[in-house]
């Protein structure tokens, strides 16, 4: 199913992407904004975050870290973010629609 | 190879050793990191070679004698004169092999019997013996919880559970080693009507701490889970009878499955699960780990089962383990190591390593002094550490565990660790 979701966003076109965000824009910033304040103390370098950013890659999270920040944001929505979820979620963005989407299930 | 030099000749910019489309190449930073390791001189910590072994706690490492300190023979079980004498008959009597599956031509008398002696050990309705600890986790977890179900565990889970979950296709939620608050805050977000198995471990081997099993156990049955235990490193040691963590904390009669191994405390090889459940024995014929594979030898079953119905009354066995187990937990700290757990809580104690090179030296002056213990590190490990696992024998002496520490004492020095 989630497998299924992650294929829908990455196939989406580009020119698509505008409308239904914008629609989807109060909600989904909130959780933006409480993310990004979330992932302040685990972003060591200060790595500029934008929604290509890649957790491993550029921001470096062993596995450790992945556990401790899933956590927070599981605390913080009061939903379950899955290994099997998390293994579909590689970048920030990726991660603000994964959130937005349990919310609202 | 050949086409790994003329990838290498042709491809300046590329990393020599990983080809396009090299399949291996994935694990080219493991290759690097050993082979730094190893270029310094000493041994490979991973592929050491006993060329005799002479009882449950002493060996020939590289033609010398070496106290064994790093195996799993906790109760040291692997030269009791009954239990060789039951495997020597078996051979005799039923072959080498039974060349098939338990559900077909692979089920003898021997099974039957570890598996009676499995029941009355735990006092459990139910015992299905399998080729492997391994395999057990494997078929069972990935039998009982499917897609759409949830299992719910601790994120230092050993490798079985992990791929037993990942092949049965749960939904997986790990919760902070121990946390009991954070596995209560999962197991409530679980959308109702889901199915629920929450995995634990009496003993996790890697620091060698125990489960607060009493109280994850209660919350488990409260909020409506199946509960498995995976009692691999605490059988026959932990505990009144040596039933486990869940039978010294008292809540055995609430735990659904315990999983365990013959490869540790019973001193051969082989896995199992054991269940009060009414159901439980359709699982050897829906449980693939179970039904795809070869029973074990007839040899393997009958020197588990003697050993398992020895392992019953051996309260004096379980003392002098304790007993090893204390000493060495404070001589090492007196001596100013850092050890995974404040009090000794199992057979098992860690020494953390400040990194992997100097945990490597460490392991090799031991290996020297002729001490053989358990070089472990990361991804195996937990929060990225280098440890030196001591795992006790109830036959290691008293004076064994002394010379033990001397030789740590020496070693430590040798390598700056210990002032």
């Amino acid at each position: 199913m989630h497998r299924g979701e992650a294929n829908w966003q990455t196939q989406m076109p580009p020119t698509l992407k505008v409308p239904l965000m914008t629609s989807e824009t109060p909600a989904k910033n909130d959780v933006d904004k409480r993310i990004r304040i979330l992932i302040e103390p685990f972003n060591k370098k200060g790595v500029a975050i934008t929604d290509s950013t890649t957790f491993q890659k550029d921001l470096e999270f062993d596995s450790l870290t992945v556990m401790d920040f899933v956590a927070e944001i599981e605390d913080e929505f009061d939903i379950i973010i899955s290994m099997n979820q998390q293994a579909e979620i590689e970048t920030y963005g990726q991660l603000v629609e994964a959130v937005h989407k349990l919310r609202n299930n | 190879m050949n086409h790994m030099t003329t990838a290498a000749a042709t491809a300046e910019t590329s990393d020599p050793v990983a080809p396009k489309g090299d399949l291996m190449s994935k694990f080219d930073d493991i290759i690097q990191t050993r082979e730094a390791l190893l270029s310094g001189g000493m041994e490979d910590p991973f592929s050491l070679v006993m060329e005799k072994v002479l009882s449950p706690t002493r060996a020939i490492c590289n033609g010398r004698e070496t106290i064994l300190l790093g195996t799993y023979n906790y109760m040291g079980m692997t030269f009791d004169p009954d239990v060789l004498a039951a495997g020597k008959q078996a051979l005799d009597e039923f072959g080498s092999g039974t060349t098939g599956s338990r559900v077909l031509n692979g089920t003898y008398q021997g099974h039957r019997e570890c598996e009676d002696a499995l029941r009355e050990f735990y006092r459990m309705d139910h015992a299905m013996v399998f080729s492997t600890g391994y395999q057990a986790n494997l078929g069972i977890i990935s039998t009982l919880a499917g897609k759409g179900d949830y299992i719910i565990l601790d994120i230092d889970s050993h490798a079985s559970i992990y791929d037993g979950c990942k092949m049965g296709d749960a939904q997986v939620v790990p919760f902070r080693h121990n946390d009991i608050e954070a596995m209560e805050k999962r197991l409530k977000r679980i959308p109702d009507g889901a199915g629920k198995l929450v995995i634990l471990e009496g003993v996790y081997s890697m620091l060698g701490d125990v489960a607060p099993l009493k109280e994850m156990v209660a919350i488990a049955k409260k909020h409506g889970a199946m509960v498995l235990v995976d009692e691999a490193h605490s059988m026959g040691f932990i505990g009144e009878s040596g039933r486990g963590v869940a039978e010294d904390q008292g809540v055995i009669d609430d735990v659904d499955f315990i999983i365990g191994t013959f490869s540790k405390s019973v001193g051969t090889v082989g896995g199992f699960c054991v269940s009060n459940h009414p159901k439980f024995d359709i699982m050897r014929l829906v449980c693939r780990p179970y039904v795809f594979t070869a029973s074990l030898p007839p040899s393997v079953v009958a020197t588990a089962a003697t050993s398992i119905r020895k392992l019953m009354h051996g309260a004096d066995k379980r003392a002098h383990l304790w007993e090893n187990s204390r000493r060495l937990h404070k001589g090492l700290t007196d001596l100013g190591f850092s050890i995974g757990t404040d009090e000794p809580q199992s057979a098992i104690v860690a020494v953390i390593m400040p990194d992997l090179e100097r945990g490597a030296q460490m392991w090799g002056a031991l290996l020297e002094q002729g001490l053989y213990v358990n070089l472990a590190r990361p991804p195996a490990t937990p929060a990225g550490m280098t440890l030196l696992r001591c795992s006790l024998c109830a036959e290691h002496s008293a004076e064994e565990v002394e010379a033990i520490l001397e030789r740590f004492e020496i070693a430590g020095k040798h390598v700056g660790i210990i002032g």
